[in-house]
């Protein structure tokens, strides 16, 4: 389901897999980004690139993941593509999650 | 069925929504304001996962039906299933969990569903009878065809 690849400062780059984050793979999903966190990975930064679409459970595994980080970690979400994008508007989880336009400017967010 | 509506049956399976969207895509997509059709194609996958899911159990013995008619004014999506109805206090507070956006403790990571295909939409409805389920969404057109 997921690549998970370590960049420089701490930062940790989650690629999904699939072009899918939803009931089908929603489960996998929180339980392998929960083991990433255990590790003590807590600066992330998820891919959206290539997720074509999301439904409540994908929404609901991110939303997990944001807690689970919690005040100790950060989590910028990048490359969210209009169809994603939506779902995100309609339950009003933009104004919640920081969001960038490309991987490049979320790293550089969790930089600064 | 005329050049204004379509209809797709397909297997209940997560694997075949692919196949759903790239339908979305070639027949709902030109009727649409970009921005408000990945409003409603959202809400046409929520629905269908919510199909699988719930109502069928993720059995991939069942088939869904949607249609599409694309008036002049409006456009009506009907979703139809075999499987088990939205219980009645579901469709009864269809909304929106509510939660404050800086109060991370107490952030919903479920409940989104039907609300989100409500918020989606201009009209929705839903009727069980016989078995069958039908779950139907009308969405106004802008600029009327």
């Amino acid at each position: 389901v997921l690549n998970i690849n370590d960049e420089a400062d701490g930062i940790t780059v989650v690629d999904l897999a699939e072009d899918n984050l939803t009931a089908s793979n929603a489960g996998q999903f929180r339980s392998m980004l929960a083991e990433t966190i255990q590790e003590g990975r807590l600066r992330l930064v998820i891919d959206l690139q290539g997720v074509s679409y999301v439904d409540s459970s994908g929404l609901g595994a991110l939303v997990g993941i944001l807690k689970r980080l919690g005040a100790k970690g950060d989590l910028v979400i990048c490359a969210v593509g209009p169809a994603v994008m939506s779902v995100f508007k309609l339950t009003r989880m933009d104004k919640v999650f920081a969001i960038e336009t490309t991987r490049q400017a979320a790293i550089e967010r969790l930089s600064r | 069925v005329n050049s204004h509506e379509h209809v797709l049956r397909f297997a209940s399976r997560y694997q075949c929504v692919p196949e759903l969207l790239a339908w979305l895509d070639h027949k709902l997509a030109p009727a649409c304001d970009h921005d408000r059709y990945f409003d409603v194609r959202a809400a046409i996958v929520e629905a269908v996962h919510n199909i699988i899911r719930h109502g069928l159990k993720e059995d991939p013995g069942h088939h869904i039906t949607v249609a599409l008619r694309l008036g002049r004014a409006d456009i009506s999506i009907d979703l139809e299933d075999d499987g088990f109805p939205i219980p009645s206090e579901k469709l009864e507070k269809i909304r929106l969990p509510e939660f404050s956006v800086d109060d991370l403790d107490k952030l919903p990571e479920s409940g989104f569903g039907l609300g989100m295909v409500a918020q989606a939409v201009d009209r929705i409805s839903y009727r069980s009878s016989e078995g069958r389920n039908r779950l139907s969404l009308g969405v106004d057109r802008t600029v009327p065809q």
